[in-house]
C-alpha cells in the first residue's frame, strides 16, 4: 500500500496515439506529474505494450489505424479485471456519442481537446485518487479474505476435527458462506453415552461464528467430565446468553444416546423437528422444538424437560437445520418435510443417509444459489464404541487386583467429602465435582473414567433407590425405562428433604493407587437385600451391579443398602 | 534561446497562437518548436492526402486523417485551422458527403498559411 | 386507559438487509406505556436474523417499559415463530 502513496515511486503511463505530435505533447504533461511514459501508435501496439509493461495509467486516442481506441480498450480492460489501471480517452471529438462510447468501451473518463494543462492535471489527479482507493479496498479485501480463511481453518480445526466417531455418525455440512452458521458436535461421555448437538447460529459468516468455539469447548469439556445432557444444555444457554449480543442466538438440537440403556435423551430448542427413524425407514417419532433457541433467555424456562425415548439398536436419529427444508428449486418450491422424509427413508434402507439426502437436495435445487447453511446429522443408536472403548476391556484383571492388595497398608493421603441435602440434590451433580477434585490433586489418569462410572452408579443408586425411593423393577422393560424416568423427574421436582453423603479417601500404593468410596443416603435401604451379601440379583440393580462388581476391588452394602463402601485400585 | 528570437519566431508563424501552443507543453519553448517541426514532417501533405481519400471514397482513411489533423492543430495552437478542420470533421461524422469537397477547399488557405509559415521560420534556415 | 399502539409494518422479505432500517423505525419510540406492534401481515419470508431483530425490538421495549405484540403472521412465518417458541416470549395475535 505504501508504495503507491510514496512519491518516490515512479509511475508508468502508456500513451496511445497515432500522431507523434500528440504523443509528445501528452508525454510532456505526464512527465510533469512524475510519470515515466511509453507510447504506442495504434490499438494493437497498445495491447502488446500494456501486457509487457503493466502501466499505472493509459491515455488512449480513439481514431487510429490498424485498431481503434475502443477495441484496444475493451481488450485491455478484459485483461485487467483484477487490477484497476485507469484509462482516459483523449480526443478532439466533442460529441455526446464519443463520450458514451468511451465509457461503454471501458474508459474511466474522457478529455476533449482543447484542454489546458491544468485541466489535464486535475483529471489525472482524480483518476489516480480513484485507483488508489481501489487498490486500498482491494488490499483490505484480500487481507480480510486471508483472515477469514485462517479463522475458518482454526474454527474447523477446533470444531469438526475433534468430533467423536466421525466414521459412525453421518454428517452433511454445506455452508452458504465461508463461515457456516451451523455447528455440529459429537462427544463421548465417560459412561459410553454419545452426546450430539446440531446448532444453527443466527445468520451466516464470521459474525454468526463467534459463539462456535466457546460452545464447542463447553460441550466437549462437560461431556468429558460426565455432566448430564441437561446440565450441559443449561450451561450452554447461560454461556451464550452472556456471550452473544441480543440478536444472536443458537437454534439447537441435543441428543444423548445410551446404547446400554437403549434410551435417548432429546432436546429441541429452535430447530425443525428431530426425526426418530425405524430401521425400515419409516418415521417413528418427531420431536418438535419446545424451547426458544439457546442464548435468548438468561435461564431455561421453568419446567423445561428433556424428552426420553427408548430406542432400538437399529433405529436412527436425524437432526436437521432449517436450511435443508428451505432449499429452493428454480420454480421457487422448497424441499420441505415430505421430500426429506422420502429421502431419509431411502437413505436408511440403503444404509447411507447423509450421501443420499445430500444428492437428493442437490438434484432438487439444480443450480439455484444456496441461501442458507445446509446441515444434517445422522445418528445411529448403537455401534459407536469400538471394542477397546468398552469398559470390560479396560478392567483390571484379577491378578492385577491381587497385586494392589499387597500394598494395602499405605496411609491415607487425602480425604474429600460432600454432603448434598434437599433441593440441592436436584440441582447439583456431585460426580463432576468429585472427579475434578481427584484430577486437581492427582492429575489426569485413564483410570478416572472407571472411577466416574463407579461414582455415577453408586450416586444414582443412592439418589434413586434411597432418597427418592424408586424401585428399579420398573426399569426391566424399555417402555418401563421411560415411565421410570418420568416418575423420577416428578419426585425430584418435589424433593425438599433427604441427603446423599459422599466421602472419598485416597491411598497411594506403589505403582498405583486406591480410592475408597463411602456413600450413604437418607433412604430406607433396599428392602430386598437381607444382608451385606453382594451377589445381588441383577434385576434389582440392572446393569449397574454387574459393572460395579467387575470394576471394584470390593463392594459392600451396609444398613440395608443405605450405605455402600467400595474400593477401586489400580496400578500404572 | 534569447527572448528576441522567440518574438521573431512568433511573428513568423502565421496561423499559430504561440502562447497557447507553448502553454500546452507547459511553456517549454524547445519542446514546442520540436513539436511544430514534427507537425510539419507528419502533416504537411495532409491536404493532398485528404483530397485523395475524398476522391477515392476512402471513408475510413478520410475520417481518420481529418480527425487527427483536427487534434494536432489544436495541440500546436493553430486554432483557426482547428476550427476549420472541425467543420469538415463534423460533416464526415454526419456523413454529409456533398459538403466534403467545399469544406476542404475552405480550409486549404489556412492550412497552407500555417505550413508556409513553419517553412519560412525553420525549414529554409536549415 | 387504552395503551397507544405504535405499529411497525415489516415488508414481504424480512431479513438481515433490513437491520438498520428496522432499528431506526423504533429506536426513537420512548414514551412509556406504549405497545409496539410488529405487523407481519405482508411478510412471506423471514430468516433467523429477523428473529434476532425482533429480540432487539423486545430489548428496546423492555428498556422503555413498553410491550411488544406480533400481529398477523402468515402460516409460513408462524411456523418459524413456533419453532423458535416465540409465543412464549411475545403475544402473537392472528
Amino acid at each position: 500500500m505504501d508504495t503507491y502513496q510514496n512519491n518516490q515511486y515512479v509511475k508508468l503511463a502508456l500513451v496511445v496515439d497515432d500522431s507523434k505530435v500528440q504523443c509528445q505533447v501528452l508525454s510532456v504533461l505526464l512527465k510533469e506529474e512524475n510519470y515515466q511514459v511509453i507510447v504506442a501508435h495504434n490499438g494493437l501496439e497498445a495491447i502488446a505494450k500494456y501486457k509487457d509493461y503493466q502501466p499505472d495509467l493509459i491515455l488512449m486516442d480513439i481514431s487510429m489505424p490498424i485498431m481503434n481506441g475502443f477495441s484496444a480498450t475493451r481488450k485491455i480492460k478484459s485483461l485487467s479485471e483484477s487490477n484497476l489501471c485507469p484509462l482516459i480517452f483523449i480526443t478532439s471529438d466533442d460529441t455526446e456519442q464519443a463520450y458514451i462510447d468511451s465509457i461503454d468501451a471501458g474508459g474511466d473518463g474522457i478529455l476533449v481537446r482543447p484542454f489546458s494543462p491544468q485541466i489535464f492535471k486535475s483529471k489525472i489527479k482524480s483518476l489516480q485518487r480513484i485507483s488508489d482507493l481501489y487498490r486500498q479496498v482491494k488490499s483490505l479485501q484480500q487481507e480480510q479474505q486471508k483472515d477469514a480463511e485462517l479463522a475458518e481453518r482454526l474454527m474447523s480445526g477446533v470444531i469438526e476435527s475433534r468430533n467423536f466417531a466421525l466414521d459412525k455418525i453421518g454428517m452433511i455440512k454445506q455452508p452458504a458462506a465461508l463461515f457456516s452458521g451451523d455447528i455440529q458436535l459429537t462427544a463421548l461421555s465417560p459412561n459410553g453415552d454419545l452426546n450430539v448437538m446440531l446448532g444453527d447460529f443466527t445468520g451466516h459468516g464470521l459474525r454468526s461464528s463467534i459463539g462456535a468455539i466457546p460452545l464447542a469447548e463447553t460441550f466437549r469439556a462437560m461431556t468429558r467430565k460426565g455432566f448430564s445432557l441437561f446440565e450441559i444444555i443449561i450451561q450452554i444457554n447461560k454461556q451464550l446468553y452472556t456471550l452473544l449480543p441480543s440478536d444472536l442466538f443458537l437454534g439447537a438440537a441435543f441428543v444423548s444416546v445410551s446404547e446400554h440403556d437403549k434410551s435417548a435423551y432429546i432436546f429441541n430448542a429452535g430447530l425443525p423437528d428431530i426425526y426418530i427413524m425405524s430401521s425400515d425407514g419409516s418415521v417413528r417419532n418427531k420431536i418438535s422444538s419446545t424451547h426458544p433457541p439457546m442464548g435468548v433467555l438468561p435461564e431455561l424456562f421453568k419446567g423445561t424437560n428433556l424428552t426420553v425415548l427408548s430406542v432400538e439398536k437399529d433405529e436412527r436419529i436425524e437432526l436437521i437445520s432449517d436450511g435443508i427444508l428451505e432449499v429452493r428449486n428454480d420454480k421457487g418450491n422448497m424441499f420441505e418435510c415430505e421430500r426429506l422424509e422420502e429421502s431419509l427413508k431411502k437413505g436408511i434402507v440403503e444404509n447411507n443417509v447423509s450421501s443420499i439426502v445430500l444428492s437428493d437436495v442437490i438434484k432438487f435445487c439444480q443450480n439455484m444459489p444456496q441461501e442458507d447453511d445446509i446441515s444434517l446429522i445422522d445418528i445411529p443408536c448403537s455401534g459407536w464404541l469400538s471394542s477397546k472403548d468398552n469398559h470390560e476391556a479396560t478392567l483390571m484383571k484379577n491378578e492385577d487386583k491381587s497385586i494392589a492388595h499387597d500394598y494395602e497398608n499405605g496411609a491415607c493421603a487425602w480425604e474429600w467429602r460432600l454432603k448434598l441435602s434437599g433441593s440441592r440434590l436436584t440441582k447439583i451433580n456431585p460426580i463432576p465435582i468429585a472427579l475434578n477434585q481427584i484430577t486437581e490433586i492427582e492429575g489426569n489418569s485413564e483410570h478416572w473414567q472407571n472411577l466416574y462410572t463407579i461414582l455415577t452408579e453408586l450416586f444414582i443408586n443412592a439418589l434413586d433407590h434411597g432418597v427418592l425411593g424408586l424401585g428399579s423393577e420398573l426399569k426391566s422393560t424399555a417402555q418401563g425405562f421411560v415411565l421410570y424416568f418420568n416418575e423420577r423427574e416428578a419426585r425430584l421436582a418435589k424433593l425438599d428433604k433427604g441427603f446423599v453423603d459422599i466421602k472419598l479417601s485416597y491411598y497411594p500404593i506403589a505403582l498405583g493407587g486406591r480410592i475408597k468410596i463411602y456413600i450413604s443416603d437418607s433412604g430406607k435401604g433396599f428392602k430386598y437385600i437381607k444382608s451385606e451379601h453382594r451377589e445381588i440379583n441383577n434385576q434389582l440393580y440392572g446393569r449397574g451391579i454387574m459393572m460395579l462388581n467387575q470394576l471394584c476391588e470390593s463392594l459392600v452394602y451396609k444398613n440395608n443398602g443405605s450405605t455402600v463402601e467400595a474400593s477401586y485400585a489400580w496400578k500404572v | 534561446m534569447k527572448n528576441q528570437d522567440i518574438d521573431k519566431i512568433k511573428v513568423q508563424l502565421p496561423g499559430i497562437d504561440y502562447d497557447i501552443g507553448v502553454a500546452n507543453v507547459l511553456g517549454d519553448d524547445e519542446i514546442y518548436q520540436e513539436i511544430i517541426l514534427m507537425f510539419y514532417e507528419d502533416h504537411s501533405k495532409d491536404d493532398e492526402n485528404i483530397q485523395k481519400a475524398i476522391l477515392g471514397y476512402d471513408g475510413d482513411n478520410c475520417k481518420r486523417l481529418v480527425h487527427t489533423l483536427k487534434g494536432v492543430a489544436c495541440s500546436i495552437g493553430a486554432m483557426t485551422l482547428f476550427e476549420q478542420v472541425k467543420l469538415l470533421d463534423i460533416a464526415i461524422n454526419e456523413r454529409r458527403e456533398g459538403d466534403y469537397q467545399h469544406l476542404l477547399e475552405a480550409l486549404k488557405p489556412e492550412f497552407n498559411r500555417v505550413i508556409k509559415g513553419i517553412e519560412v521560420a525553420f525549414i529554409n534556415k536549415m | 386507559m387504552l395503551k397507544k399502539e405504535f405499529i411497525i409494518k415489516a415488508p414481504e422479505r424480512f431479513d438481515f438487509s433490513l437491520h438498520q432500517i428496522f432499528r431506526d423505525s423504533y429506536i426513537n419510540v420512548e414514551s412509556h406505556n406504549k405497545v409496539l406492534v410488529l405487523d407481519l401481515s405482508l411478510t412471506s419470508y423471514m430468516d433467523s436474523s429477523a428473529l434476532g431483530m425482533i429480540l432487539l425490538l423486545k430489548e428496546h421495549a423492555d428498556n422503555v417499559s413498553a410491550s411488544v405484540i406480533i400481529r398477523k403472521p402468515n402460516a409460513t412465518v408462524n411456523k418459524i415463530l413456533e419453532i423458535a417458541q416465540f409465543h412464549r416470549l411475545f403475544i402473537i395475535e392472528n
